[in-house]
């Protein structure tokens, strides 16, 4: 399946995606950025885990792992308990994020976008094209380097040799 | 029905693309246009921002008076009224703010002479843009502006100041410059560490002036150059050991971009010496913060600086002042704007959201994007996209609406046509050059697309505020 990576060395920490994420999603911000160091923010990314700690722990079932892989959370049944935000082990669902209509707020890949052809608005707004939507196996085969790249999730950020 | 216009970003000078889709004559999506040469469909933070910009509950859109709403034909008679009692004394000035379209200025000056009858037209470009543009076109002669995929071919880049802050997504070209091969350099010449010096190859840190001056001396001792004449203007001059190097890297490799983000006019000349004395295939990349600034400063040339006009202002000597867009108080905090429109008698402010500068002014009028008005813009002619909200009207229909209750005719001059001309002439350039280039014949001088397109200050801080309220 395809998923969103981070060239290390690409991302100037501009947080256009924040911008074009929180636009396309109607002002909820499904992904945020983090101060790894005083100059550095970096995209935090939903890596849609294989096993997510956020539909395990949700009491409404309102998250859930598509057969597509994505993990997306439910509208309708969500309370904005927020459960996943405790379970998320990645920091990516937190509770500082805005709730919208009491609800988590939850990547789920532009689904809208990418069913009409188009990428996700993070990835085609990238000024320095450091946010990618790419092959999970293609990354990992042709990217030198993933950062914790057998981890459960899967983690995000690619860099160069 | 959705229909998709395409239209530009103004909120810096590379004049990024977009595509704005359009629902009953709303504005209801952003899309990437990856057509655009400049930027190929990224965006910015800032340029993510259009559809707020247009769709936003706070656009002004009715005349006001004293907090009162009035109808344009009563606004338009009392400005007129006012403008008419000035016009002996030669009391009334237009500040128009640097998002707007050259057809616009040209109407100001036309304004100016017919219903004013002084020049007191002045262009608001607070972070010295104009300056730079100035420095940049007094001494520019022979030297090759550097289009962005030109950048994003460069061997060796200068970075002056910090360009990837003030355009992330001319970041991107740069950064794939410098990854394409292991001998690529990204260079930066900066007072501080910024975000650009955290990707730079070399970082000549400190005073960009000495640095510069450093480089251009090393760059003319390394024996660059066809006239020599630097020689003699940079004799004395020690260069450090880094200077050194990396004039040498500039001068060997194959394409040398020399990327200029500076306020600082002299650094600006500097930039330009270190070209000339560099000599052939050496380009310029310039990037201010208003993309318009190069257009305006083309067609536009004498009248007043912004700042002339605050000062007579404070002297008591404007009895009416017409401001377009511009946001004086935020854009010049060095000056006492407030206290210099206390001594106008007329202050009318037209803008497309309220700012600390309508709230001083006596007549609030609401005025319309430059994406909801046709004109020039960044040399290329555009049309709206949307129709502004209410009652709002472009600068150039605020004064014609004025000029017509003066009964003077404004015969609006019309740059478009000939800027378009002269873009058709760039591109041509453009197009021989790269040909010439191809054939390893030496380019021909030329003047081309470097994008210049911008928004006022006003708007940048109000995209830093709509930051804050996201994060």
């Amino acid at each position: 399946m395809k998923k969103l990576f981070v060239d290390l060395d690409l991302c100037i920490g501009c947080q256009a995606h924040s911008v074009a994420c929180n636009r396309v999603n109607h002002n909820v911000l499904t992904m945020q950025s983090t101060d790894v160091a005083e100059d550095a923010k970096l995209p935090v990314v939903c890596r849609h885990c294989e096993s997510p700690a956020c539909v395990t722990a949700c009491p409404n079932g309102s998250m859930e792992r598509g057969e597509d892989g994505v993990v997306r959370r439910s509208m309708a049944t969500c309370t904005g308990c927020m459960s996943c935000t405790l379970a998320c082990p990645f920091g990516v669902l937190t509770r500082g994020m805005r709730l919208a209509r009491h609800s988590a707020s939850k990547c789920n890949l532009c689904a809208p976008r990418v069913e009409r052809g188009l990428e996700p608005a993070c990835v085609a707004t990238c000024p320095t094209g450091a946010l990618q939507f790419r092959e999970v196996e293609e990354v990992y085969e042709r990217e030198p380097i993933v950062l914790g790249a057998h981890t459960i999730g899967h983690n995000p950020y690619i860099r160069r040799a | 029905m959705i229909e998709s216009r395409k239209n530009i970003c103004l909120f810096c000078s590379l004049g990024c693309g977009l595509i704005v889709d359009v629902e009953r004559e709303e504005a209801v999506n952003l899309e990437y246009d990856t057509e655009c040469p400049a930027n190929r469909g990224r965006l910015c933070s800032k340029g993510n921002y259009i559809l707020e910009l247009i769709n936003h509950p706070l656009r002004l859109n009715v005349p006001k008076k004293d907090g009162k709403p009035l109808r344009w034909d009563e606004a338009s008679a009392e400005i007129a009224g006012a403008v008419h009692a000035a016009r002996d004394k030669k009391a009334a000035a237009v500040v128009l703010s640097g998002d707007a379209s050259c057809e616009d200025v040209g109407l100001a000056v036309e304004f100016a002479v017919n219903c004013m009858a002084n020049d007191k037209v002045a262009i608001s470009l607070p972070t010295d843009d104009d300056k730079v543009v100035a420095a940049l076109a007094g001494t520019s002669g022979g030297i090759m502006q550097a289009t962005p995929d030109d950048v994003e071919s460069s061997v060796c880049t200068i970075a002056v100041g910090d360009p990837f802050e003030r355009c992330p997504v001319l970041a991107g070209r740069m950064l794939a410059a410098r990854n394409a091969a292991r001998a690529n350099s990204l260079n930066v010449v900066s007072e501080n560490s910024n975000t650009t010096s955290r990707f730079a190859t070399t970082h000549l840190k400190g005073s960009e002036r000495q640095n510069m001056l450093a480089l251009v001396a090393a760059v003319a001792k390394t024996g660059g150059g066809k006239d020599g004449w630097q020689k003699s203007l940079v004799e004395g001059i020690d260069a450090s050991p880094d200077a050194q190097r990396l004039a040498k890297r500039f001068l060997e490799s194959e394409k040398s971009v020399v990327v200029v983000s500076t306020g600082d006019p002299v650094v600006a000349q500097l930039a330009n010496a270190l070209l000339k004395a560099a000599g052939d295939n050496k380009l310029l990349f310039a990037l201010h913060d208003y993309g318009n600034a190069r257009s305006i400063t083309e067609i536009f040339a004498g009248g007043a600086s912004t700042k002339d006009v605050i000062e007579s202002a404070g002297r008591g000597e404007i009895d009416v002042l017409i401001i377009l867009g511009a946001d004086l108080v935020a854009s010049y905090p060095d000056l006492d704007v407030g206290g210099a429109l206390s001594k106008v008698k007329t202050v009318v402010a037209g803008a497309p959201f309220a700012n600390k500068t309508t709230a001083l002014a006596g007549m609030v009028l609401p005025t319309a994007l430059w994406l909801e008005t046709d004109g020039t813009f960044n040399g290329q002619a555009r049309s709206a996209v949307v129709e502004p909200p209410g009652g709002a009207i472009s600068y150039g229909n605020v004064l014609g609406a004025v000029s017509s209750a003066m009964d003077v005719e404004l015969r609006a001059p019309s740059p478009t046509k000939a800027l378009a001309e002269e873009a058709i002439d760039r591109n041509k350039a453009v197009a021989i050059a790269s040909a010439a280039r191809e054939e390893g014949a030496k380019p021909p001088v030329q003047s081309t697309a470097i994008r210049f397109a911008d928004g006022s200050l006003t708007d940048r801080v109000c995209w830093m505020k709509m930051l804050e309220k996201v994060h």
